[in-house]
């Protein structure tokens, strides 16, 4: 079966600065891979060169056979990305922010209005995506930018933080919604630093630390090897030992 | 106390950022730079009035009059025994301004009482106002004249004399000269009426070009500001589609607000001249602008257009670079300052002088600012300078080209989000997405 994301030596470079060292990776259609490491692990920067935002300094990525640099065009029609910490358009309505975006992705009315009715479901505002943007509360502009995220049924969706800085509520109805897509034939790379959202949401993880991977498995598998309760434990051992050596 | 000091301080370094200082002290240097060039073109424009004149009556009158204009100030080149056409070739040809022609008998006639009317012929080399500056010489010498008559008729105290001839002995016959026409009009009245119409093209143009500018850069700014940014650039959207909205809709939006500038300006300086209670005036005016072609014809639109079109799309392209450095508004705008900077020097060079005249080195810089053709556009065609016009056109879409591919280059690459003004040296990353 054709991988949804291959990355293959990837490696990032700003000036003397490595974001990112000669990490490899794969995501299986319909799975949910999160990359969990603390804050400058190399994490965003990753899922930015995935979504084409980025280029690579070495390496080379496939999204569903199409390679990253040759045909960032073709990947862009079947990604959506979400930035953390992502704005809006703050003097649009939710309603034509999410119709705007709907239209860079579709030719036809038709396409576009099923687009619509796909996010007005998950963004669940209902009569607030009448309202401007700049009225929202945080938990609703995140809401609203995951439903533009996901509206055209993207086959990977790229999301950086999804919960960060949202209240328990807005985060467990985030994580329902990212289950439900990868049900419906979606996979998802996801970026966080919460491990324990990471054990219930995602079925692989890797752990990235001062830009390298250096684990990667299920959360099962993980917490076995390393004999540890949860995700936090295994990421404390992981990283303290890297650290000593 | 020294907690407000504190705070104060603290409010000072904030405030005084290199952004800051930098743009205020080149504002500052610019404008010492042109107040000094202004009054040194000043003195020159003083110093330099010389007073061209044909003397066909060759009387004892006329030569006291050569002396007269002598005594205040200017300097005369004395023609006589020679057809007036090629004195002011020959005036053409030197450079000088002015010509005045006393004719045959004009002794005789003011012997007898009889108003003399002299020629006046101006000379337009160039539109610009320091040029035409002493164009006031036209009615000072005719003043300087009959003041000087009148006096000598009082003294004379001949009682049966008329009071119109007392007043004025002499009347001028103003001429305009430009190029190869010459139209019987009084100079002031050209040039107040040509200022009326033409210094609203440098105006304007200087509002677009800097609200094109602080809104395009603004835009981008605003992008990565409200980190709206990074999504629009992971869409399927052809990023040289973007480029193109962002910079089409800036020219946009700052062409409607010239647009409504211009209409503001045109009614507030027309009920201060009130041109519309002046009718016939006007169309005499008009007319003589028509024999001097000083109107644009269709080409001439054309050609106009093009210029303007071309100075707004350079300043587009130019701010659109210089917004992808910002990383927030408050940035962008620091960063179109020195723009603004560019912007301004054709802006009053070409306002105020001929800038054809200057030294070689000095006209070479103002051409190279692509800006200057956009403002010389206007007189250039007025005085059928086209191949000025058309060279201009040919290196403001050269210059516009070139901005625009960087600008591309720059959206189409990661350098939208990483670059920025620093100090520290970045190794150069050349990939594509």
């Amino acid at each position: 079966m054709q991988k949804a994301l291959s990355v293959k030596h990837l490696s990032k470079k700003y000036g003397e600065i490595i974001a990112v060292n000669n990490i490899e990776f794969e995501i299986n259609q319909n799975e949910i891979f999160a990359l969990i490491g603390s804050n400058g692990a190399g994490k965003s920067t990753t899922l930015k060169i995935v979504a084409t935002v980025l280029s690579p300094t070495e390496g080379t990525i496939s999204v569903f056979g199409n390679d990253l640099v040759k045909q960032s065009s073709q990947i862009r029609q079947i990604i959506a990305y979400l930035p953390e910490e992502a704005g809006a358009y703050k003097n649009m309505r939710g309603i034509d922010y999410l119709d705007f975006m709907a239209s860079l992705y579709t030719s036809t009315k038709e396409e576009r209005d099923k687009c619509l009715e796909f996010a007005e479901g998950i963004a669940d505002l209902r009569e607030r995506l009448n309202d401007k943007i700049k009225t929202y509360s945080k938990g609703m502009t995140r809401k609203l930018l995951l439903a533009r995220a996901v509206m055209t049924k993207p086959k990977l969706a790229i999301l950086d933080e999804p919960t960060s800085g949202l209240d328990v509520i807005n985060a467990l109805y985030i994580r329902k919604v990212i289950r439900d897509l990868s049900k419906i034939g979606m996979s998802v790379l996801l970026s966080s630093h919460n491990m324990l959202e990471i054990e219930f949401l995602s079925d692989k993880v890797g752990i990235i630390d001062k830009g390298r991977i250096i684990e990667i498995g299920t959360p099962v598998f993980l917490k076995k090897k390393y004999r540890a309760a949860n995700l936090e434990e295994v990421f404390a051992k992981i990283t303290s030992k890297t650290n000593k050596t | 106390m020294k907690k407000f000091f504190m705070l104060f301080k603290k409010e000072l370094r904030e405030l005084l950022s290199p952004q800051v200082i930098v743009p205020f002290f080149a504002m500052t240097f610019l404008f010492f730079s042109i107040g000094k060039f202004i009054g040194s073109e000043t003195k020159n424009q003083e110093k330099e009035v010389t007073v061209a004149i044909l003397d066909l009556d060759e009387s004892q009158t006329t030569n006291s009059f050569v002396e007269i204009i002598k005594q205040n100030n200017y300097k005369v080149d004395y023609y006589k025994d020679a057809p007036t056409e090629e004195i002011i070739t020959q005036i053409k040809e030197n450079g000088e301004k002015f010509l005045i022609v006393f004719p045959e008998a004009t002794e005789e006639n003011l012997r007898k009482n009889k108003q003399q009317e002299i020629k006046v012929y101006s000379v337009f080399h160039s539109l610009s106002l320091f040029n035409n500056i002493d164009s006031g010489i036209t009615t000072q010498i005719p003043a300087i004249l009959n003041e000087y008559l009148s006096s000598q008729l009082i003294q004379a105290n001949v009682s049966s004399i008329d009071q119109i001839f007392l007043k004025n002995p002499i009347t001028p016959n103003n001429f305009v000269i430009l190029k190869d026409k010459i139209t019987n009009v009084d100079p002031t009245s050209i040039i107040s009426h040509l200022y009326s119409q033409t210094l609203f093209i440098p105006i304007v143009l200087f509002l677009v070009i800097s609200l094109a500018s602080q809104l395009v850069a603004g835009a981008i700014a605003t992008e990565k500001e409200n980190k709206t940014l990074e999504t629009l650039l992971s869409t399927p959207i052809n990023r040289k589609l973007i480029v193109a909205a962002k910079l089409l809709a800036a020219g946009t939006v700052s062409l409607v607000m010239a647009i409504l500038y211009l209409i503001g300006i045109q009614s507030y300086t027309s009920g201060i001249t009130g041109e519309s209670q002046n009718s016939v005036k006007t169309e005499g005016i008009k007319q003589a602008l028509e024999s001097l072609n000083l109107t644009l014809g269709f080409t001439d639109f054309v050609l106009l257009g093009a210029c303007l079109f071309l100075g707004i799309l350079v300043a587009l392209s130019i701010a659109f670079i210089i917004g992808s450095f910002a990383e927030d508004t408050k940035s962008s705008q620091a960063l179109t300052t020195p723009l603004m900077i560019v912007v301004l020097i054709p802006y009053l060079l070409t306002m105020l002088f001929d800038i054809n005249q200057f030294a070689v080195p000095l006209r070479i810089f103002i051409y190279a600012i692509p800006f200057t053709h956009t403002f010389t556009a206007a007189n250039n065609i007025f005085l059928q300078r086209y191949d000025l016009v058309i060279y201009g056109i040919i290196y403001v879409l050269a210059l516009v080209c070139i901005c625009i591919y960087f600008a591309s280059k720059i959206f189409t690459s990661e350098k939208i989000l990483t670059m920025e003004i620093g100090f520290k040296k970045k190794k150069k990353e050349n990939h594509t997405i």
